[in-house]
Formats: C-alpha cells, sequence, structure tokens
C-alpha cells in the first residue's frame, strides 16, 4: 500500500514539476497617446490615467495635468504646454518634425515611473500620375516609389465637387471604395500604381479640382489605431452575447446583422511601444495633390 | 501509389491513391480473416451475453476465467470467446455494471460449444449493486463507463437525466461553460470530442442553446468516454470519443419507461415484433416550454420554443450468424418568434426564427464467420442542419414592403463501415476494420428575397475519408499485457489525399492481482473543424473540413497510471497525461463565425481563422465506492491547458479557454432502505480563462473610455465555481410497475456562479467619480426540481 502511493505522489510530482507561463497582473498605471507628422501643424499628446476595473477614479483625475512632456529631436526639443480647453499638451510644429528622423518621447509625472518612447518619421514620397479619358469614363492612374527599409501603410482618396452634390469620391479600381489602403495595392518593382475612375464624365460638369489625399502611416502606428476602431461593442464577453441574443429573441428584438456581429471576438489592441505605461506615439504624414479636370 | 509531397511533419503524406488501393485494402483483410481462421487448436467456449429481462446483449462484460487468471471483456455487440483446452473443468464469472454477477462452470468436449449468459439486472430493491471488478487488469485507460441507472441518480439541473451531464463529474472532463452540457477533456475544445450514437456521429448534441444534451438516458443502453489510450479503433477527433449505444428493444416482451419533469417528458416502449425473433424500441421526449412562453407573451406577439427527441431501433435475429439493426434518431429545436403591429395606417409584421437538428440513421449487420470471428458491418448516415429566418412586411398606404433572409448550414455524413473481432485465444485478441465516410459541407447558404439573389451562398464541400485499423491485445508474460494497434486515416483535401498514420499502445503491468500501472500512447488526428466563437455548443457552430490554412489537426498523448482495487469494492486509480496538439484552429480577432457579406467561396472562413499549436498536461485522480448503500466517487483533477498562435496573444502562449487548475467532484448516493435513496454532488472549479477587459484608458478629452486594455487573451480568471445539488429519490413498486418521484435541487445555497462578465460604468456625478465594474452574472441560482418516473 504505501508503495502504492509513493507512485501516486511521484506522478502527482512530475505534473507538479512542469513550468507554467505566468501571466502578468501588473498594469501600467498611465498612457500616453501622441500622433507626430510633419504635415500637421500642431504637435498634440494625450496623457492619461488608467482606469483599472473595479478601481475607483474622480473624473478630475482621469487626465494628467501636471505632466513634463517632452519630444527630444535630433537636433532640438520640444516642450509641450497644457492646454486646459482642449485637455491635451501641444506644441506649435513649425518644421520640427521633419522626415527620415528619430523623435523621443519623455513624460514626466510627479512621484511616478518616467514613460518614454521613441518613433521614427517616414521618408516623403513623390507622387506620379497620369490621366485618360476613354468610355464616357475619366481615368486616374496614381504611382509612387515605397520605400522597401520602411513598413508603411497607404491610403489613398480623392474628392472633388459639383454643384448640385456635395462632396463626391473617385471610385477605385478592384475595390469599389472611395479610399484606397495597402491591402489593396497593386506592387511592381517597388512602384506602387492604383487606379481610380469617374464614370459618366461628360454628364459632370466641369472644370473642377480632384483633391487627392495620400497618407502614409507608420505600420505599427496604423495596426494600433486600426485595432482601435475594431474595439466597439466590446464591453462584452461572449457568453453576455448568449444571455442577450436570447433576452432580446424573446423581446422580438433580434436582427440577423446584429445576431451575425455580436459573437465578434474581442480585440486586442497591438502591444503599446511606451515603456511604463500604455497607448502609443507613432507617426504618420498626409500628402495631397490637386489635378484640374477639363 | 505516386508519393507527391511530404509536409515538414512526422507521419504526414500525400499521396495519390489510385482505385486499386481500395480493392487490394479489402482483399488483404478478407485474406487475413481467412488466416485467422486457421488458428485454431484448442476448443472454443462461444455466444453472447444479454440481458435476462430483454434479451439486450452486453457491452464489456467482464468474462474472469479460473479465479481471475485471464480476464477478457465482451465485444460492443456482447459477443465473447474463449480458447479453453478440452477436457479440463473451467469456472467462468460473468460481471457487468448494473447486474448481478453469474458463475458458470464449464467442460469442453472435443467439440466447440456456443452459449448464451443471460446476466439478470439488479433493480432498485436489491441491496447490493455488483460492478465490473478487476478494472486493474483490462488493458485499457483513461476511460469510463457509467451505468444508466448510476446515471440516473445523479442530481442534474431541470431534473434532467442527462448522461453528458454526469460524465462531466468526471476527473478531466468538464462543462465548457456553467449549465453547459458540452463539455472538454484533457484541455481539448468541445470541438475535439466525438459524440457517435450508434456509430452515427452527433455533430451538435445539444438542445436549448447548450444547457440539456440530444441523449435522452431511457433509450441508451450503453455509455463509455474514452479521453485518452485511445484503442485503433477509434479516431477522428483529438481529445476524447463518447461512445453511446441505444438499446436494442427487448424481444422477451413488452416493457416501457418514461417520466414526467419540468422541462421535459419522455415515454419509451419497446417489445418483441416477432418472439424471440424481431423486436422495436421506440422513444420520445418533448419539452413543454412552448406552452409556458405562450402564457406569458403580450398580446399580438408570439414566442415560441421547443425541442424533441426520438429514438428508435429495431432488431432482427436472423439467425445463429445474422443479427441485423437499425435505429435512427430524430432530433429539433425550434424558436419561432412574431408580431404583429396594426397602427391603423400602417401594418407590420415581423417574423424570426431559429430551427436546428441531428438526425442519425444506422444500419447494421452481425455476422458471426465462426466461433473466433465476428463481424459487424454499418451503414451510417447522419446530418445535422441549422437554418434562421428573418422575415419583414409592412403595408403602409397601400405600399407594401417585404424582405425575407434565410440562413442555412449543414453537414452530412454517409458511411460504411466493418469491423472484425478475432479472439485467438485466451491471451490474444485482434480487431481490425475499415470506413469510408463522404462528409458534405455546406458550411453557409444565405436566401435573401428582398435581394432576390442568394449572393452570399458558399458553394458546397465534399470529401472522403477512409480509415483502416488494426488492434493486437495480448498477454506477454503472466503480468505484462498490452494492446497495441495502428490507424491510418486518409483524408481528401483539396482533391489530394492526405494520410495519416496513427499508432496507438496500451502496456498493463500487473504488480498484484489488484494492483496495476498501464501506460499508453496516442496519436490521433482531426480533418474537420468546428468554427465556434461561444465554445458553448451553439447552434450556429459551424463545422468545416481542413484546407491549407486551417490544416488537418493532430495530436500525441501520453499517459501514464495506477489502478488499485481495495475491498469492499472501493477502487482508485491516478493518471498523468501529457498531451501536445498541432494545426489547431482559432478565430483572429473582430472576427465571427458568419456574415452577410459576398463570401460565396467555400473556403470563406479560412481568412477568419488562424492555426497553432497547444498542449495540455495533468493529473487525475478518481475513489470510487462501486458497492453497498453508500456508491460514488470523488475525484479531483490538477490541469493545465496552453495555446500558441503567431497571430494570436503577439504570438506567445496563453492559457486556453479549457484551462481549469483543480477540478473537485463528490457525488454521492445513499441507499436508506428500500424505498428512499438520497443523492448529492458537490463540485469546485477554478474559474475560467477568458478574454476580459482588464482597464480602459482615454484616447482624446471627449472619448472617455476610447481604449481597452485586455492584457493577453484569456488573461483574466474569473471566480471560481462551485455548487451543491441534492436529490430524493422515493420508490414505489406496485405489482407490474415500478416508480418513483424524483426531487432535485440544483446549486442547494445558491452560489452565484460566473456565467458571464460585463463591463458597467458607475458614475457618481455629485462627487465626479467614475469606476468601471467587470461585474459577474450567474444564470443558474437555486433549482428545485420535480420529476415521476415509472418503468413496466
Amino acid at each position: 500500500m504505501k508503495k502504492y502511493f509513493r507512485l501516486s505522489a511521484f506522478i502527482f510530482t512530475l505534473t507538479s514539476c512542469i513550468k507554467v507561463e505566468t501571466i502578468p497582473a501588473e498594469i501600467p498605471k498611465y498612457a500616453a497617446i501622441c500622433i507626430l507628422s510633419p504635415t500637421d501643424s500642431l504637435i498634440t499628446a494625450f496623457v492619461v490615467r488608467v482606469n483599472r476595473i473595479n478601481e475607483e477614479i474622480k473624473s478630475e483625475n482621469l487626465i494628467v495635468k501636471n505632466a513634463l512632456v517632452k519630444i527630444i529631436g535630433e537636433n532640438e526639443n520640444a516642450n509641450l504646454v497644457y492646454n486646459y480647453t482642449k485637455q491635451q499638451y501641444q506644441f506649435s510644429n513649425n518644421g520640427f518634425v521633419k522626415h527620415n528622423k528619430k523623435y523621443q518621447l519623455i513624460i514626466e509625472i510627479p512621484n511616478e515611473k518616467q514613460l518614454t518612447s521613441e518613433c521614427y518619421i517616414n521618408d516623403e514620397i513623390e507622387i506620379y500620375h497620369e490621366v485618360n479619358i476613354e468610355n464616357d469614363s475619366y481615368k486616374l492612374d496614381l504611382s509612387w516609389e515605397d520605400n522597401p527599409a520602411e513598413d508603411n501603410y497607404y491610403t489613398v482618396s480623392a474628392n472633388y465637387f459639383q454643384p448640385d452634390s456635395n462632396q463626391r469620391y473617385m471610385q477605385w479600381n478592384k475595390t469599389s471604395k472611395s479610399y484606397f489602403e495597402t491591402n489593396d495595392l497593386v506592387t511592381t518593382n517597388k512602384k506602387i500604381t492604383i487606379n481610380g475612375f469617374i464614370d459618366n464624365i461628360s454628364k459632370l460638369k466641369r472644370p473642377f479640382v480632384l483633391n487627392i489625399l495620400l497618407s502614409n502611416i507608420e505600420k505599427n502606428t496604423s495596426d494600433f489605431f486600426i485595432s482601435r476602431n475594431k474595439q466597439y461593442n466590446q464591453n462584452s464577453s461572449l457568453q453576455q452575447s448568449i444571455e442577450e441574443f436570447i433576452v432580446q429573441a424573446s423581446k422580438n428584438n433580434v436582427q440577423v446583422n446584429d445576431f451575425f456581429e455580436r459573437f465578434k471576438e474581442p480585440v486586442i489592441l497591438p502591444k503599446s511601444n511606451i515603456e511604463n505605461g500604455l497607448g502609443f506615439f507613432g507617426s504618420y504624414y498626409a500628402k495631397t495633390k490637386q489635378i484640374i479636370v477639363n | 501509389m505516386q508519393l507527391i509531397t511530404v509536409l515538414n511533419k512526422p507521419t504526414y503524406f500525400i499521396f495519390q491513391v489510385k482505385n486499386s488501393r481500395f480493392k487490394l485494402s479489402l482483399l488483404f483483410f478478407a485474406l487475413l480473416a481467412f488466416q485467422l481462421g486457421a488458428f485454431s487448436q484448442k476448443k472454443t467456449l462461444h455466444g453472447y451475453v444479454k440481458d435476462s429481462k430483454t434479451s439486450e446483449s452486453l457491452v464489456g462484460v467482464s468474462i474472469v476465467v479460473d479465479q481471475e487468471e485471464i480476464i477478457v471483456q465482451s465485444n460492443t455487440y456482447g459477443f465473447f470467446s474463449l480458447n479453453l483446452s478440452n477436457r479440463q473443468s473451467y469456472q467462468i464469472v460473468f460481471s457487468s455494471v448494473g447486474y448481478q454477477k453469474d458463475t458458470i462452470n464449464c467442460f469442453l468436449e472435443d467439440e466447440n460449444k456456443e452459449i448464451e449468459v443471460r446476466l439478470v439486472p439488479i433493480n432498485y430493491e436489491l441491496e447490493e449493486v455488483v460492478v465490473n471488478q478487476n478494472l486493474t487488469r483490462i488493458n485499457q485507460m483513461s476511460s469510463h463507463q457509467l451505468g444508466i441507472d448510476e446515471i440516473k441518480q445523479i442530481p442534474i439541473i431541470f431534473g434532467e437525466k442527462d448522461p453528458i451531464k454526469a460524465f462531466q463529474f468526471l476527473p478531466g472532463v468538464q462543462p465548457a461553460s456553467e449549465g453547459s452540457s458540452m463539455f472538454v477533456v484533457r484541455g481539448g475544445g468541445a470541438d475535439q470530442n466525438l459524440l457517435l450514437l450508434d456509430q452515427a456521429t452527433v455533430y451538435n448534441a445539444n438542445h436549448l442553446f447548450g444547457f440539456i444534451s440530444t441523449f435522452n438516458a431511457d433509450p441508451i443502453k450503453n455509455i463509455e468516454l474514452c479521453k485518452g489510450g485511445f484503442p485503433a479503433r477509434y479516431g477522428g477527433r483529438l481529445s476524447s470519443v463518447l461512445d453511446v449505444q441505444m438499446k436494442e428493444g427487448s424481444s422477451e416482451g413488452f416493457h416501457g419507461e418514461g417520466g414526467i419533469g419540468v422541462v421535459s417528458s419522455r415515454f419509451t416502449i419497446e417489445g418483441p415484433i416477432i418472439s424471440k425473433k424481431a423486436a422495436f424500441l421506440i422513444s420520445g421526449r418533448r419539452t413543454y416550454a412552448d406552452l409556458f412562453t405562450k402564457l406569458l407573451t403580450p398580446k399580438g406577439f408570439d414566442a415560441n420554443y421547443n425541442f424533441y427527441d426520438l429514438n428508435a431501433k429495431f432488431n432482427v435475429n436472423i439467425n445463429r450468424k445474422n443479427q441485423i439493426f437499425w435505429s435512427l434518431y430524430y432530433g429539433d429545436d425550434k424558436l419561432a418568434i412574431e408580431e404583429n403591429i396594426d397602427l391603423g395606417f400602417a401594418k407590420f409584421k415581423y417574423q424570426y426564427g431559429m430551427n436546428w437538428g441531428n438526425r442519425t440513421s444506422t444500419f447494421r449487420w452481425n455476422y458471426i464467420f465462426n466461433e473466433k470471428l465476428f463481424a459487424n458491418t454499418s451503414i451510417v448516415w447522419t446530418k445535422y442542419n441549422f437554418n434562421l429566418n428573418d422575415d419583414y412586411y409592412r403595408k403602409f398606404n397601400d405600399i407594401v414592403t417585404a424582405s425575407n433572409t434565410n440562413y442555412l448550414s449543414s453537414i452530412e455524413d454517409k458511411g460504411i463501415k466493418t469491423d472484425f473481432d478475432y479472439f485467438i485465444n485466451l491471451n490474444q485478441r485482434i480487431r481490425y476494420g475499415f470506413s469510408i465516410t463522404q462528409h458534405s459541407f455546406n458550411p453557409q447558404i444565405i436566401n435573401s428575397k428582398f435581394a432576390n439573389d442568394s449572393l452570399s451562398s458558399s458553394e458546397p464541400l465534399r470529401n472522403f475519408e477512409t480509415t483502416f485499423y488494426a488492434e493486437y491485445e495480448s498477454k506477454l508474460t503472466s503480468k505484462l499485457s498490452a494492446n497495441t494497434g495502428i490507424r491510418t486515416n486518409i483524408y481528401e483535401i483539396l482533391n489530394k489525399n492526405a494520410w495519416f498514420i496513427e499508432p496507438r499502445f496500451v502496456l498493463t503491468y500487473q504488480f498484484q492481482k489488484a494492483l496495476s500501472t498501464k501506460i499508453s500512447y496516442a496519436k490521433t488526428s482531426q480533418f474537420i473543424h468546428q468554427l465556434s466563437n461561444t465554445g458553448v455548443g451553439f447552434p450556429t457552430d459551424l463545422w468545416v473540413p481542413a484546407s491549407e490554412k486551417a490544416p488537418i489537426a493532430y495530436a500525441h498523448q501520453l499517459a501514464f497510471g495506477l489502478n488499485k482495487d481495495f475491498p469492499k469494492s472501493y477502487s482508485l486509480s491516478v493518471e498523468t497525461y501529457y498531451k501536445w496538439l498541432y494545426n489547431i484552429i482559432n478565430y483572429k480577432d473582430d472576427v465571427t463565425f458568419v456574415s452577410t457579406t459576398n463570401e460565396k467561396k467555400s473556403n470563406f472562413y479560412e481568412q477568419k481563422i488562424t492555426s497553432g499549436k497547444g498542449w495540455a498536461y495533468g493529473t487525475e485522480v478518481l475513489m470510487k465506492k462501486n458497492a453497498g448503500k453508500f456508491t460514488g466517487w470523488i475525484a479531483y483533477t490538477l490541469s493545465w491547458s496552453i495555446r500558441q498562435f503567431e497571430d494570436l496573444n503577439y504570438g506567445k502562449p496563453f492559457y486556453s479557454r479549457q484551462d481549469r487548475r483543480h477540478d473537485f467532484e463528490i457525488i454521492g448516493t445513499y441507499k436508506v432502505n428500500k424505498k428512499i435513496k438520497l443523492s448529492a454532488n458537490w463540485i469546485y472549479t477554478t474559474g475560467n480563462s477568458i478574454t476580459a477587459p482588464l482597464a480602459t484608458y482615454a484616447g482624446f478629452a471627449f472619448d472617455m473610455v476610447g481604449y481597452i486594455y485586455y492584457g493577453q487573451m484569456n488573461a483574466y480568471r474569473t471566480k471560481p465555481i462551485h455548487r451543491l445539488d441534492i436529490g430524493v429519490q422515493l420508490f414505489k413498486k406496485r405489482k407490474k410497475i415500478e416508480s418513483f418521484w424524483d426531487f432535485s435541487i440544483y446549486n442547494a445555497y445558491n452560489r452565484q456562479n460566473p456565467f458571464y462578465y460585463s463591463v458597467e460604468t458607475l458614475q457618481n456625478q455629485q462627487q465626479q467619480v467614475t469606476k468601471y465594474l467587470l461585474r459577474s452574472r450567474a444564470l443558474f441560482p437555486i433549482i428545485p426540481s420535480i420529476s415521476y418516473n415509472f418503468k413496466f
């Protein structure tokens, strides 16, 4: 009998000795959101207290107003000043943010660990275009050289105005969407070409101006904010969704689309690049081009 | 046979199979059967073990020859064969769960002998319950069998006697969520369990959104759960096989049983069609939830929910060598809601409905080639379908607007299988066989009358699954025995055939008569995946075949265990296991099982999923008291279950939904006297790992709950679950009818076990304080139930 229990104990020991990856329980106390762009006239940073679940926080303490927020460039520094109306830290960008440069964000909150992060401003690109009118359709080929050393995410849109309507958008081939994003792009030897079109061009009042907006977002920055946009309706757990669905069904308050959407998997934000905190320090720039359509 | 590719995985090859292979394989098996028939040297005692009251064949009867020197078991069809020396006396003891032990003295002359052993079932009035003894010596590990009477004694929610829920009280088996009839085994997903009803796969064994299983206990004869050390005859899923066998129908006389409960009522009748030749069994169960919902709903609003099951089985005993069976199952859940609004100038009608159900049919032919070789051939059909419809009608100023959307998904299998069981001698036994199954998948069909097309319908998929297996059970020495086997699965994927070779073995070493140690290894594979967000058996869960991005999943499981039988019917088993899972799938962030977008391609789901690996390990302890006034068990499981996907959780490992560190159950039944039986269960389980918001932070001043911080996947551990269920059964016996009242209380101390967590915002405007609460919500408070049950 003793032998038997010894053997049983041995089996238990075998199992208990296996190392298990533990999940960190510590949640950072502060978060910051700051996105740099050479094309923005104002640099803004938002510093907040992380509101942990089950923790009571006074509303006035949610936004951190007494932090020292600095952005350190390669040649000069920017000290951001808190704007009480906008509830954010600001600095006028008069050529401070430049392409192909690295920047460091430092946030000092009294008696707390310093929050730090780094970001890089992507290279500026040149946009080329070609125009064709065929079968009453205005066709625009846009192209630019992608820098393979960078991880870029592009979005492109082009709008124009007509007297009888509000803003209109050019359609993009393949997607029929009013904007183009990296996933839809066709790349040939670093060269990216996209095709837009406006049908029934003869029915439009010409000339008009086609305003092209190309945003080049640093990939990690775009991933973070795309994930954030997906974080809608994320307060529900799946089991909660089941119960709510049953309750709604019993009250005849179910829509098919809602039914399909409510069980979506939660979206976990990509890892924050802010040391000792949450949030994101990222970069992008926007490039505009105007084409007159005659 | 032409080798095309060797993928970067062990024993995973892709071949092109020519038609001749199948013919050759059949020839091989036929030759094997023929050659094995020539082995016979000694004389053979063979036959069936049956229930004395109904003539049901009995599965897994322990047959002990010569004071426990030799132990064999009757096969799945009640057949056994003992190769004994002639002109020698033997004492043979037959015992089985729920039956009285029977001893026969046997002396074989110079001829083989055929017998029919008829065991007497234990009824409510017997003091002693005899169960399988000498379990330590059987060449199988990690498996459990519960008698139907044993299952019926366990108090379950709503008083429903649910076999699946009874198995959830065993070590290594846990409910997928509180109250769910879906279960997880040894850290695997709920979709990794193969549920067989008379050899037909039941794809969704849930009623009432997963709270009641489709298995009505009355027509069931035998249930066995295998969670590791899989014999080669089982395959197709990574984690477990729940093999449910229906009763065959009594050829001895008419019998019936039934019950009236708070949720549903049921009735089963069985009897001979031709005395001792042919018999039938028909069983039905239906809920009356729709009667309550009709009473409670307001005027103009009609909500209707119900479920039902129909089981039927017919058997014909053609002659001593041939017997045929046909079993059927038909079950449905229906939810229909209708609302009519008449505003005078406008009329609205809105109809919404969901229905889902399983149908199975198994035609079986048992054939005895000779006294040692038994064969079973089955033709199996199974179908699961889910339908969702949404109709809208509006009449406004004589203008009618109407729309209709119909969503349908289904999976259908048609297959044939043959199993051979060859009893070489008392120390050796071979099982072998093959099966071919055609799977037809319709992952989603959406018809919309409003849009006048069916743009979103995906194309149906058809795949073949072919399996060969051979299993060799032998006693190597007086103390060492083995069950070794190999299973070959050929899966048709993308018009190519993928081969999986799965070695299996169980080695048993007998220290003493009542103490043994076992070690087992099994490789398993699974070529269909279930797409499920909920993980609790929602009817919308889709079954899809493996594909390039959702490759065939496979697992290795190693287990080591000790079994000890103690005096006074106590037994103890300790098992430790390690399971490696590969190519398991998971949804990516922000996706759901279906969508109404244009998804015409049959592999539309591929972009939504990611494949990865997992591992699970743990130790299980089961202490059981099998007989006497007090019966029951204590089960404890210490376990871990971890997953890793490149596209999830930053590529780092995380605890799976199935991860439960501690799982503890006490189940007890005490027979006070012939009229009263008391029972109680207490469970304690570590909370689930879920992905819940751990914090929020603002993105800008006017978006104060802008960003949600989850930490990692499944980083939040819910509150532990514990609960006490109690029950009393009051028996009464009249001349021809036995009946009992069953009173039970589920969750007797009203523990608020979490079913889900929600985030609530508390804002005190005066003090200007904000608090985000992660609040648990319980679904099942204390629930008393009563049912009346009878048997004749």
